[in-house]
């Protein structure tokens, strides 16, 4: 064994060093867990038969300079669990990071990641199963939202709990529309032709404008919204069972059409430029205050910037629609779950269960309420993907009867969340969709044609699942 | 800088005057003054290519974020609370700390053990001796990639990961080009300096502390600095092993502000700019301080590296 | 330098009696440990997980023997990014020696106290760590509120889009590269005031013209410093990493555009090493850029042995 030979001799030298030098380990977050408990209800003993004590770390979220929404939940579990200290990485989730975490001093017992890429890691048995944890605790998981948990599931067994539940919609500059003879609030999103039309009447009549309408699929590593596009041509990237779809007929068509809302511009770096110069995107002196853009999809937490940034904005938002006309949208959002090296799971599940309740979510809410009536703007509230926790928010606290504008937002994204689709797992998510992203930025900067650069990613991302074994 | 010239290792002192102490010298000497006009007035242009980024870098961080990019050299309004923003936001003051705890660290133990080492071969006479020179400097050649993912694991199978320990602690084995710069300079000491120690009956431990060391003052100094910079500038090993934001150090937590700085809803250039001064500057203080070494460090480095 | 000087310590001819031979090891014992532990160990190690698909995460692996290479040759990116890489290098080096030496030589003209403040300012960003290099050119490369694109404005120049277009990112690396040239400079402005002024007043005297003085003195006198900056500028291009990484990579990927464009191999090998758990096939990788850059240095050492004048040398 010269491995631990090697390390022997190299251990002593260092440990001779270290205690000459000082310390200089455990130098981690310590969030101050003295906090008062924020919430209004007294310390509610959980439904189940869960204790916990001890100390957890939780890796992927923040507390120091995390907003009311997640200081909230966490201080309700504070309170719910006083003898449990946690800490926080106070960073995201990041692949780099994730090494050193699992394998530090200090392993984490709760993970965060978006659930999108959850798939790779479950398969490698970094998330404990749930199904004691949930038992113990006294939660009904239906609670969360089914989509979500499809995500988070494998052969019937859970990984993990969703937090957050993010999906699309159009959002429109008003004036920007009615400037070029369009209307905003009947404009079919079905009629692709009519789309690309659009784009060039509003980059032709609109002096003001410097992009019409933005497909937002220029993002290198995601392309944004491109699985919006392929689904409402009735393609999917991911199967059901987990197996890429990229070369498909509906995807080719879907990343034509985008490339072809590109060309107006001349290229993708003029593009990419003038969407540069379109405004502060999360100032006050935005796109739609500027009216330096015709419309582009986006996700509803978007409209918590604009309301807070921009409170008087004139916008529409209307449903992406597939092109048979059926408005859609597509979820996504967080998961948290037990560390597998956790040696404090009931802490963790404690901790779990605990912020992403429905009493969490509905403080938290409330405690933004407040900020929000001191700050004079809107609250537009928030989407956990607990649905029991959302009713109660949607129907009890957030009330825009004073902004009719994000009110109709609001409630176009309200009423399209239930007709979404999640990118089904995969193990190996991360590379598939960094091969369909690939495809999408070599098509739109013109090194590749849709059906070649398509080709290429699905055989990349073939390969990627048979390498993780799926 | 006259003192760097003068400092600068010649080898045949007497015979390096540059060619302009040459031009002086001979005829035609308005034209010459002409052309060292013209010299001049290129440097001065390429100076401010150099320095002018800094200047624009030290006036962006005092700029509100929708200022930024006029180009306007004086902030009005002078932005002094971007600092204490950035401090408030982020634990600035703990990655400092590390940074100057790692850098210290990995410079003073990379120039005690390359000094012990480039004594052994400069100054004993052992079998193989040549044998494993060769393999000291090959061992230069070899690019740090191939050995970074055995040396992840490596530290991660002792523990280690997550701490600063791996940022500084494989400094204690001296390193290849060091041992190579100061071989070189030990070389070039008096033989009769420590025949007369001998005689006195100095240990071998005695005779490389108290005889070798301080007659070669300058070249450890260069050392030191040279690892500080390499140490204090590091990315890719805070990258690998550093999990929580509180064992940053500088240029990691920098690397986080620019990951973060477009994401989650703000784009705050000035506070991007503020973070570049705070990494930056410390080093070019260090740079002032230490300039001669620097300079003769890497001038030194070019001569000896036929 | 020292092949000039005669050398004055001489090695005690010590060696056969065996506590001296503990003090040889003990001097060296630094070296050894560190070899052994941190470069030969590793280097043998990395092999040996080059042929094996092993995931960090998991810790586990099996020896899938020529896997790993051979998915190399099918791998798209491997070719992007070794394409990326040679494009770099082969602009920022010449470049960089050729700009070096014009710097060099402008400061060995002026000469004097000027000289020593010019080459402080030139040295100046090459104390600057490579991630405020990135971030500073992340701002200063902006199109088209950067400065770079207003100072080409200001000409009537329209800049290029440096961090989106495909077409430009590398370019804009090469310029960013090119700010830190301080070191090249240094190094050759001493190896050009070293070249003796005789050797130019002998010329002068046979009627040499400016060009054949520095085509048949500077040139020659200075081949061993200009061969050395030769080197360790290719193989500091071939392994471009931490500025690249700071612009284009990690979480901050996504904000700026071109794909594939900013993908160096080192860039490459790190992201399947540590973004992607699999260390296996980047230690393939690794093995790669050992061979390609070893390949270079070779061809580069053979080439310079008819161009490379030492002194004391017999031509």
């Amino acid at each position: 064994m010269s491995r631990l030979m090697r390390a022997g001799i190299l251990m002593t030298i260092l440990a001779v060093l270290l205690a000459a030098c000082g310390p200089n380990r455990e130098n981690g977050q310590q969030a101050d867990r003295d906090g008062d408990g924020g919430a209004s209800e007294t310390a509610n003993s959980p439904d189940g038969e869960l204790t916990a004590g001890g100390e957890i770390f939780v890796y992927g979220m923040s507390y120091e300079n995390a907003d009311e929404i997640a200081t909230t939940r966490v201080d309700h579990f504070t309170s719910q669990y006083p003898d449990v200290s946690v800490t926080f990485s106070e960073s995201d989730f990041s692949a780099e990071t994730l090494i050193p975490a699992l394998r530090g001093s200090d392993p984490p017992d709760v993970i965060r990641m978006p659930r999108n890429i959850a798939g790779g890691y479950i398969q490698r048995g970094i998330f404990e199963p749930l199904g004691e944890c949930l038992e113990r605790a006294g939660v009904d998981p239906s609670i969360y939202q089914p989509s979500a948990m499809e995500q988070l599931t494998v052969d019937g067994t859970i990984y993990g709990l969703p937090q957050a539940y993010i999906t699309r919609a159009w959002l429109i500059d008003n004036s920007v529309f009615e400037a070029a003879g369009l209307d905003p609030a009947a404009f079919d999103w079905s009629d692709w032709d009519a789309i690309r039309a659009a784009n060039q009447t509003i980059l032709d009549a609109v002096e003001s404008v410097k992009v019409g309408i933005d497909p937002k699929v220029s993002d290198p590593t995601s392309a944004d919204m491109f699985p919006l596009w392929v689904h409402a041509n009735g393609g999917e990237l991911i199967s059901e069972d987990g197996q890429p779809r990229l070369n498909a007929p509906e995807v080719v068509e879907a990343l034509e059409f985008v490339a072809s809302m590109i060309e107006p511009y001349g290229s993708h770096a003029a593009f990419l430029d003038a969407r540069g110069a379109t405004g502060d995107f999360f100032g006050a002196e935005n796109q739609f205050v500027l009216d330096t853009e015709g419309a582009f999809p986006m996700q509803q937490t978007y409209l918590n910037t604009l309301a807070t940034n921009s409170p008087d904005v004139e916008i529409t938002a209307a449903p992406f629609m597939t092109r048979d006309g059926e408005p859609f949208t597509w979820a996504d959002g967080d998961v948290l779950g037990i560390s597998a090296t956790s040696d404090n799971k009931d802490a963790a599940c404690a901790f779990i269960t605990s912020v992403l309740s429905t009493d969490a979510w509905v403080a938290a809410a409330e405690a933004r309420q407040q900020i929000r009536e001191e700050e004079g703007v809107p609250n537009l509230g928030t989407v956990s993907g607990n649905v029991e926790a959302d009713r109660i928010i949607f129907s009890e606290i957030v009330d825009l009867a004073d902004y009719p504008v994000f009110e109709a937002a609001v409630q176009t994204y309200l009423d399209v969340q239930d007709a979404a689709f999640v990118i089904p797992r995969s193990v190996a998510a991360e590379q598939v969709q960094q091969a369909w992203a690939t495809a999408v930025d070599r098509v739109l900067n013109g090194n590749a044609d849709p059906q070649a650069a398509l080709d290429q990613a699905q055989a990349e991302a073939e390969a990627a699942i048979a390498d993780a074994g799926g | 800088m006259s003192t760097s010239q003068h400092a600068e290792r010649s080898a045949v002192p007497g015979i390096r005057q540059p060619e302009a102490v040459l031009a002086e010298r001979s005829r035609g000497g308005v034209r010459r003054v002409a052309s060292r006009a013209v010299y001049i007035a290129l440097l001065a242009g390429f100076t401010i290519l150099f320095v002018y980024p800094f200047v624009w870098l030290l006036s962006a961080s005092l700029k509100t974020g929708a200022e930024v990019f006029n180009n306007e050299l004086v902030p009005d309004p002078v932005m002094w609370g971007n600092y204490a923003e950035l401090f408030a936001r982020r634990p600035v003051l703990a990655w400092t700390w590390n940074s100057v705890l790692v850098s210290m660290l990995a410079a003073v133990t990379v120039t005690v053990t390359s000094a012990m080492v480039a004594w052994a071969f400069a100054y004993f006479r052992f079998p193989y001796r040549n044998l494993l020179f060769g393999v000291v400097l090959a061992s230069m050649m070899l690019p740090g990639a191939v050995t970074m993912i055995p040396n992840f694991l490596i530290w991660d199978w002792l523990g280690w990961n997550n701490t600063l320990v791996p940022l500084w602690a494989g400094n204690l084995f001296a390193s290849p080009f060091y041992i190579f710069l100061l071989r070189q300079f030990f070389l070039g000491l008096p033989r009769e300096l420590f025949d007369a120690a001998r005689v006195d009956g100095a240990s071998h431990l005695r005779m490389w502390w108290s005889v070798a060391l301080p007659l070669t003052k300058a070249a450890l100094i260069v050392v030191f600095v040279f690892e500080l910079k390499a140490a204090w500038t590091d990315l890719v090993k805070p990258l690998i092993f550093l999990r929580d934001v509180g064992t940053y150090t500088l240029p990691r937590g920098l690397k986080a502000i620019v990951d973060s700085s477009n994401i989650g809803g703000e784009q705050h250039f000035e506070l991007l700019a503020v973070g570049g001064v705070l990494v930056t500057v410390p080093m070019i203080v260090i740079f002032f301080v230490a300039q001669r070494y620097f300079l003769e460090g890497i001038a030194t480095t070019g001569s000896t590296g036929r | 330098m020292q092949a000039a000087e005669p050398r004055r310590i001489l090695r005690l001819p010590v060696g056969q009696d065996r506590s001296t031979l503990l003090w040889v090891a003990l001097f060296l014992s630094p070296w050894i440990i560190g070899f052994v532990v941190f470069t030969a160990g590793p280097m043998l190690w990395s092999l040996w997980l080059s042929f094996t698909n092993y995931d960090v995460l998991t810790g586990t692996g099996d020896f899938i023997g020529l896997r790993n290479y051979e998915r190399m040759l099918g791998d798209r990116r491997v070719g992007v990014s070794l394409w990326n890489t040679a494009y770099f290098t082969l602009l920022y080096v010449p470049l960089s020696v050729g700009l070096g030496l014009l710097l060099a030589s402008l400061l060995n003209r002026t000469g004097g106290r000027l000289a020593g403040f010019f080459r402080t300012a030139f040295y100046l960003p090459n104390v600057t760590p490579a991630v405020a290099v990135g971030t500073l050119f992340l701002l200063l490369l902006n199109n088209p509120d950067g400065l770079v694109n207003q100072a080409l404005a200001a000409i009537g120049i329209p800049g290029p889009s440096w961090l989106n277009d495909p077409a430009w990112i590398k370019n804009g690396i090469v310029l960013m590269m090119l700010w830190s040239i301080g070191g090249t400079v240094v190094i050759l402005f001493a190896a050009l005031r070293n070249v003796p002024v005789e050797l130019y007043e002998a010329a002068r005297i046979d009627g040499a013209s400016a060009w054949r003085q520095f085509r048949h003195v500077t040139l020659p006198m200075i081949s061993g410093a200009l061969f050395f900056v030769l080197i360790i500028n290719t193989v500091a291009s071939l392994q471009l990493f931490s500025e690249v990484y700071t612009i284009f990579y990690g979480q901050q990927q996504g904000q700026t555009a071109g794909g594939d464009s900013a993908l160096f191999y080192v860039v490459y090998l790190f992201r399947n090493a540590f973004e992607f758990f699999e260390m296996g096939y980047a230690s393939a990788l690794a093995w790669l850029l050992f061979a390609v850059i070893g390949l270079i240095t070779f061809v580069q050492f053979r080439v310079s042995r008819r161009f490379v004048y030492y002194e004391g040398e017999e031509r």
